[in-house]
């Protein structure tokens, strides 16, 4: 997020600028880059979970965000 | 700029309750999909071609093969090692997946050290699988004491910080020449710093690939009679160390990396390392040869490490017992088998020594780079007399054969002891006699008599009485060679061809008139 010039930016109810709430922010952050990047060498669950552990979700939910998106027969 | 408001959107999920679970599956994951896996057959593969092959041909000492695999396996694991770190510290500009995890709630700076652990665990435990493989080949081998562990944590630290090197170089400098070329500057750079190691109290020692005194090396008296000294491998630890904790630092430094609490920890981390390796590299530079072969740095030094080991030392079974430290038990036959024709010359005789005991060398540097091999004292000191015996080489060591060995042995030791014998006990040299190298050739025929007796012992133990050159005294002692041709050399020669009872029953018969010139050359049987 670019800082702004003046005045304050409140994003998702939080000041961007303070690593504290910047992180909260991202723990709701969804983002889809145009260019998909990925490691190979995982499989699409463990490039979920790796991601939602990034992000701090608990890993219990998991396997039910891989569902969601309609990728449990991939998931090995 | 207008302003905007949103209603806040609710939390999604709350926030882990168990950070170091979430951490723990992190690793898991990573350690489950890590390029450092696929370089472990390489590691191995260097490990066994050269550190594994150049310790098994040393000797089967502990310390001779611990410090040899010191110097090697550090340079066999950095191609894989920091090229493997490299690759994954690379892995996010090379997947395209940097804007996906720069905007995820952990911190860069966190995520990365999750990676680049989960690369050194895959390393470590490659190092660890092929050093405990060594170690148990090694006690399988070694006839006494046990494993040396300086060498094998010193090894253990570079894996850290090569590791850490590599990813730091891989994720700072995304390049697809970043890898290859870590590589190949690691590898060389850690090899150029044996070189600038030279003599005592030089800060190239700090280098990982130098193993005690730099013009030693793996040598069977360092480490045998007296302990290893850690002195050397805490300073190249910690400078191993500082290395790994400079390099992770500076991961953590760029902004994004986390917050200003994690960056500031992170320059912390890089300058405590820093300094930690700078202290390490200025304590090299005070390191001394000690006396016993090993390097000592003052400020690290325990001087509980000075004292000697104590063993109980294997002894053979002849008219002088040879005793040897329990690590040399394997050359204790070599040994017997070369002095025991004198050992049964002149065993049991006034003057002769009570019992032959291998002695420590004294290690002392020289100016030049060089370092001098210095024995204690006099060979025979004591009463009962001991002659103190120097292995300073062995079987296997810079291509020495047993037989070359036991020559060695023999040459060194064999005319000292009928030197004790012959002149009179205490190992007094001939050549300290008066008249005495010069006058086995000229002087009066009772020194000619001793000179023709001590060749004529020395002629069935492998000695000809004209070596090594005829009227200068033998090394390591003042016995001197006699001239073909000379009634010295014929009445040595008659005297060798008697049977050994003969020759022993007629020394024991006449040794103090011998000594006291009164027996003349044809007087000899």
């Amino acid at each position: 997020v670019i800082p702004p010039t003046s005045g304050t930016l409140r994003l998702l109810g939080r000041d961007p600028g303070r690593y504290g709430p910047r992180r909260e922010i991202r723990r709701r952050l969804g983002y889809l880059p145009q260019a998909l990047g990925y490691y190979p060498g995982f499989t699409v669950a463990e490039f979920v979970e790796y991601f939602a552990l990034l992000k701090e979700m608990p890993a219990a939910r998991v396997p039910g965000a891989v569902a969601t998106v309609v990728l449990a027969q991939a998931r090995s | 700029m207008t302003a905007a408001s949103a209603p806040a959107a609710s939390r999604p999920w709350p926030a882990t309750r168990r950070p170091g679970l979430a951490t723990g599956r992190l690793l898991r994951l990573e350690l489950r999909r890590n390029a450092m896996l696929w370089m472990l057959p390489v590691a191995i593969g260097l490990f066994w071609f050269d550190a594994y092959r150049n310790t098994m041909a040393m000797p089967p000492l502990w310390n001779m093969r611990a410090m040899t695999m010191q110097h090697g396996v550090l340079l066999d694991f950095v191609p894989p090692v920091v090229g493997g770190a490299a690759w994954m510290g690379w892995r996010d500009s090379r997947r395209h997946t940097t804007d996906m995890v720069a905007v995820t709630a952990r911190p860069r700076w966190a995520r990365q050290l999750i990676t680049w652990a989960a690369t050194t665990c895959w390393a470590m435990a490659g190092y660890l699988g092929c050093v405990g493989v060594l170690y148990a080949v090694i006690a399988q081998h070694a006839a006494w004491g046990g494993p040396l562990w300086w060498p094998a944590a010193v090894g253990a630290a570079g894996i850290p910080a090569m590791s850490a090197v590599g990813f730091a170089a891989g994720a700072l400098l995304p390049s697809r020449f970043t890898t290859p070329l870590i590589t190949v500057i690691a590898f060389f750079g850690l090899g150029f710093t044996d070189p600038l190691a030279h003599g005592g109290k030089s800060y190239g020692q700090i280098s990982p690939l130098i193993v005690g005194a730099v013009d030693i090396g793996p040598d069977p008296g360092v480490g045998t009679f007296y302990h290893y000294l850690p002195d050397l491998s805490i300073a190249q630890m910690m400078l191993l160390a500082g290395l790994a904790a400079a390099a992770l630092g500076l991961l953590g430094l760029p902004a994004g990396a986390g917050g200003r609490l994690l960056r500031w920890s992170a320059a912390a981390v890089t300058a405590a390392g820093l300094l930690a390796a700078g202290i390490a590299v200025a304590l090299a530079g005070t390191a001394r040869l000690d006396p016993h072969g090993m390097m000592i740095i003052p400020a690290l030094h325990d001087a509980a490490n000075d004292r000697p080991i104590r063993y109980t030392p294997v002894c053979s079974h002849t008219a002088i017992p040879v005793c040897l430290n329990p690590a040399y038990t394997a050359y204790l036959p070599v040994v017997t088998a070369a002095l025991e024709p004198v050992l049964g010359e002149v065993g049991g005789l006034p003057g002769a020594p009570d019992r032959i005991a291998q002695a420590a060398l004294v290690y002392q540097q020289e100016p030049d780079n060089g370092i001098s091999f210095l024995e204690r004292g006099p060979p025979i000191t004591g009463s009962p007399p001991v002659l103190h015996l120097v292995l300073d080489q062995i079987p296997g060591e810079q291509g020495l054969t047993s037989a070359q060995f036991a020559a060695q042995v023999r040459a060194d030791n064999a005319a000292l002891i009928v030197d004790a014998v012959i002149y009179g006990g205490n190992g007094r040299p001939a050549s300290r006699v008066p008249g005495g190298s010069a006058a086995a050739q000229t002087g009066g025929q009772g020194r000619q008599a001793l000179a023709a007796v001590a060749a004529g012992l020395l002629g069935p133990a492998g000695l000809p009485p004209a070596s090594p050159a005829a009227g200068e005294p033998r090394p390591g002692s003042g016995l001197p060679g006699l001239a073909p041709g000379t009634p010295a050399y014929a009445a040595a020669r008659r005297f060798a061809a008697l049977p050994a009872p003969a020759r022993r029953g007629w020394l024991a018969a006449h040794l103090v008139a011998l000594q006291a010139g009164r027996i003349t050359l044809a007087q000899l049987p």
